[in-house]
């Protein structure tokens, strides 16, 4: 309680420029003020969990149901969760906050939830078919199956698409059909791959620059550089052995079948190696760069 | 007398929160069709928005005809841009730093030139690459969050392998990951720099290792004295969420990036805590989970000649609660420490505020995101009402031999000075996920004097502690103008006393 002294002093017109002095109330061994189950939820759970749908965990609705009347299996899982579903991430344990703090979270859960129905998340990606992902061409760096992850995936045309490593500045794959629903990625924090949507058509196994081949047998790694856009399609750049090389996709003119171009600059050493799939032909399958430093082959779908 | 009390606490409960008396708060729709989750956001010189989006589009946004322009796209996760002029653009974008523009003037990006992709990736998902901050001198500073045993690793990577921890067969995400994340650390670092801060030269041809020991390092930025800011998350080994004055060399207390320390050989979950104790940098600014931050994003300066007095201080983003957070560095001969105190606390406001810019007008921009997790998306635009000018804050917060000295930009009515109240307590540091507050308690504290020549209060504190964060209540505080004070709470982070 205030002291009478000090309601006088606090009772001192202050004018400005004038010094007031007053003790606080104190009492070093006054604890902190127990937090309620709100504040502890607020504190340890709401990144994670809302009350009426599934975010990165689940929500409150979804809880209530599993352990209204299961009290110490919620304890248990708060201080020692294992993973249930697939796709998502593992809760981190509770265990710090305590079982008296981890009840009054269980009380909380239980009274935000009532009368609330959960909301389903759609599986399906909202943005599938907005005009930035319907674009064609359309380069989308994204994680891709079969891929590094410095993966890029090009929409050639509406048919013809192709995943490119940025890790290993190489092509990974070529399939036909519609392109990428990216949502097992974009609906979350990463957590997923993109899927292609048809079928792939040639899988390189090899790099097509035969390293190896190389007389000293030390195979370089490749600097990524980057791309260039014209009219939509990139040109990825790299650089190995001090030399710049590009590689360029693009339709032919009928849109049926794909050309790759390769420039490399006067005296890269090496011839290129393609092979062929049951399902596209590669033509030819081995090239040497011309005089002009490029070299192009023709990939046809079959 | 009781009387009045009771007029004054009621008066200072009806104020509570008087953000938006002060400042407008304005949600800016963007087009449809864009998932509206922002990753980085810049002004660029003639005062257009810059901003990158969740699925890699950067578009542009003129404030004056309010208009939206696509500029670029296909990023991965963009989660940091700089504009370096209106037709070209710095972006940090999962896997690489890179420069993106329009070299033939179809006001379009037509080259994406990687600066800098010297770093591992696992395929992990909390492998974020955060960025961006730009010194007085044009290098470039980014961040790589470290992974996270929620998932495993990808079985192709980026990247040299790091043989210190579990081999890399039990690493992979799979049916074998739920025996075998225990052992992996909550945080790992497998692929070379996650969890460090790295410097690159303006042209991409060099870059450094500059600093570790962070966790997700989601935010970097420059104060007025060249102070590199960055941010950290609470979660293992951090006890609470963290601000640090970034140094070159210097080891931040998250051991998992150390198996990149040139020479170094052991496994950082071995070495005893004591030692990694020794080793570490304490954070400039303890941001208290669950009150203040749970998520703290980007520092960014409050530019000259805006937010009145607040100028040229620095603002951190924060994800998780509705409210940025004002930090006043006080440093003590070459320790960092200082006052952060809440900023524009108000559900106006919202959460999700990822990264923030300013353009010449005054306005702030707050650009949101939330990757799933808590947060929210889309942009808002903050402005200072013309008639707000006098509005009550603490601007300067010093440590004093016996207390804290507290600076206002209005005089304050002294009176409404009784309430203050000051805690103290600590965290933990160790590899469990964050930490209760350890000797939580009230601190006997004087407020010795108000001089409204100065507009300073001096609070009289005995025995402060190092190492601890002091909570300095100020609820119902107003200015001799009646105006209520905006922040109502400074929190200490005290390493050194002075």
């Amino acid at each position: 309680m205030l002291s009478l002294s000090l309601l006088r002093r606090l009772l001192m017109v202050a004018a400005p420029g004038c010094l007031v002095s007053f003790l606080q109330a104190q009492d070093s061994k006054i604890a902190a003020p127990a937090p309620d189950g709100k504040t502890l939820f607020a504190q340890n759970c709401a990144a994670c969990h809302l009350p009426d749908r599934q975010i990165v965990g689940p929500s409150l609705v979804e809880i209530s149901r599993l352990y209204s009347t299961k009290l110490d299996d919620f304890l248990a899982w708060c201080k020692e969760p294992v993973q249930k579903r697939k796709g998502v991430i593992q809760m981190p344990s509770m265990a710090h906050v305590g079982d008296p703090s981890l009840k009054l979270v269980h009380a909380h859960i239980l009274k935000a939830a009532q009368g609330l129905k959960e909301v389903k998340v759609k599986g399906l990606d909202p943005f599938y078919a907005s005009t930035s992902m319907r674009k064609r061409p359309n380069v989308m760096r994204i994680f891709m199956p079969e891929a590094g992850p410095a993966a890029i995936a090009v929409a050639v045309n509406e048919e013809l698409h192709y995943c490119w490593d940025a890790g290993e500045c190489r092509l990974r794959y070529i399939w036909k059909g519609d392109f990428i629903d990216g949502w097992s990625v974009w609906r979350g924090n990463g957590n997923g791959l993109a899927r292609i949507q048809g079928d792939i058509l040639l899988r390189e196994e090899h790099n097509p620059v035969p390293y190896a081949d190389l007389a000293d047998s030390n195979i370089p790694q490749p600097k990524f550089l980057g791309y260039t856009l014209k009219d939509g399609l990139p040109t990825f750049r790299w650089r190995v052995r001090g030399f710049d090389v590009s590689e360029t996709i693009r339709p032919t003119e009928d849109g049926k079948a794909l050309t790759r171009t390769f420039k490399a600059g006067k005296g890269f050493p090496l011839a290129f190696r393609f092979k062929s799939s049951d399902t596209m032909l590669v033509s030819p399958e081995s090239a040497q760069l011309d005089e002009e430093g490029s070299l192009t082959v023709t990939l046809t779908p079959r | 007398m009781r009387t009045l009390l009771t007029l004054i606490l009621v008066a200072g409960t009806a104020l509570a929160d008087s953000w938006t008396d002060t400042f407008s708060i304005e949600k800016i729709p963007v087009p449809a069709g864009v998932d509206p989750q922002i990753g980085g956001i810049d002004a660029t010189p003639s005062g257009k928005l810059a901003m990158c989006f969740h699925r890699g589009e950067i578009l542009i946004y003129n404030p004056r005809g309010k208009t939206w322009k696509r500029f670029a796209g296909g990023l991965h996760e963009p989660l940091g841009l700089v504009a370096e002029s209106e037709s070209s653009f710095l972006v940090m974008q999962r896997p690489e730093l890179t420069r993106v523009a329009d070299t033939d003037g179809d006001g379009t990006a037509d080259l994406y030139e990687t600066l800098f992709d010297g770093f591992g990736m696992t395929g992990n998902y909390h492998e974020f690459a955060f960025g961006l901050a730009r010194d007085s001198k044009g290098y470039i500073y980014l961040a790589l969050g470290t992974a996270s045993n929620g998932a495993g690793i990808r079985p192709e990577i980026r990247g040299n392998w790091s043989a210190i921890g579990l081999a890399r067969e039990n690493m992979l995400n799979g049916p074998n990951w739920g025996k075998n994340k225990g052992k992996a650390g909550r945080m790992y670092s497998r692929v070379p720099y996650r969890g460090w801060v790295i410097k690159v030269a303006p042209d991409g041809s060099k870059w450094w290792p500059f600093a570790s020991g962070f966790r997700s390092p989601e935010g970097l930025g420059f104060d007025r004295d060249g102070r590199l800011y960055v941010t950290d998350n609470q979660g293992d080994w951090l006890g609470t969420s963290k601000v640090f004055h970034v140094r070159e060399g210097h080891f931040h207390g998250h051991p998992a990036s150390l198996v990149w320390k040139k020479g170094w050989t052991r496994e950082p979950l071995k070495i005893p805590v004591a030692e990694l104790d020794k080793m570490r940098t304490p954070a400039m600014g303890l941001l208290p989970q669950g009150e203040l931050a749970n998520s703290p994003t980007e520092p960014r300066m409050i530019p000259k000649g805006t937010f009145g007095p607040l100028a040229e201080q620095m603002l951190i983003g924060e994800m998780n609660q509705t409210n940025l957070v004002r930090f006043l560095p006080d440093p003590v001969e070459d320790v960092s420490q200082g006052a952060a105190i809440p900023f524009l606390r108000t559900g106006a406001l919202g959460r999700g505020n990822h990264r923030l810019t300013f353009t010449p007008d005054g306005s702030l921009w707050v650009a949101k995101t939330h990757l799933s997790w808590a947060g929210a998306n889309g942009l808002m635009r903050v402005q200072l009402k013309d008639d707000a000018g006098d509005f009550l804050a603490v601007d300067r917060v010093r440590l004093l031999a016996n207390g804290f000295s507290l600076g206002f930009t209005q005089p304050v009515d002294p009176q409404t000075l009784k309430s203050v109240t000051v805690r103290r307590h600590s965290y933990k540091y160790h590899q469990g996920y964050g930490s209760p507050k350890v000797g939580d308690a009230q601190v006997p504290c004087q407020v010795t004097a108000f001089s409204s020549r100065d507009r300073t209060c001096m609070i009289k504190i005995d025995d402060l502690a190092e190492g601890s964060l002091y909570t300095i209540s100020l609820p119902g505080v107003s200015s001799i103008s009646g105006k209520p004070l905006l922040g109502e709470k400074v929190y200490y982070t005290l390493v050194k006393r002075r």
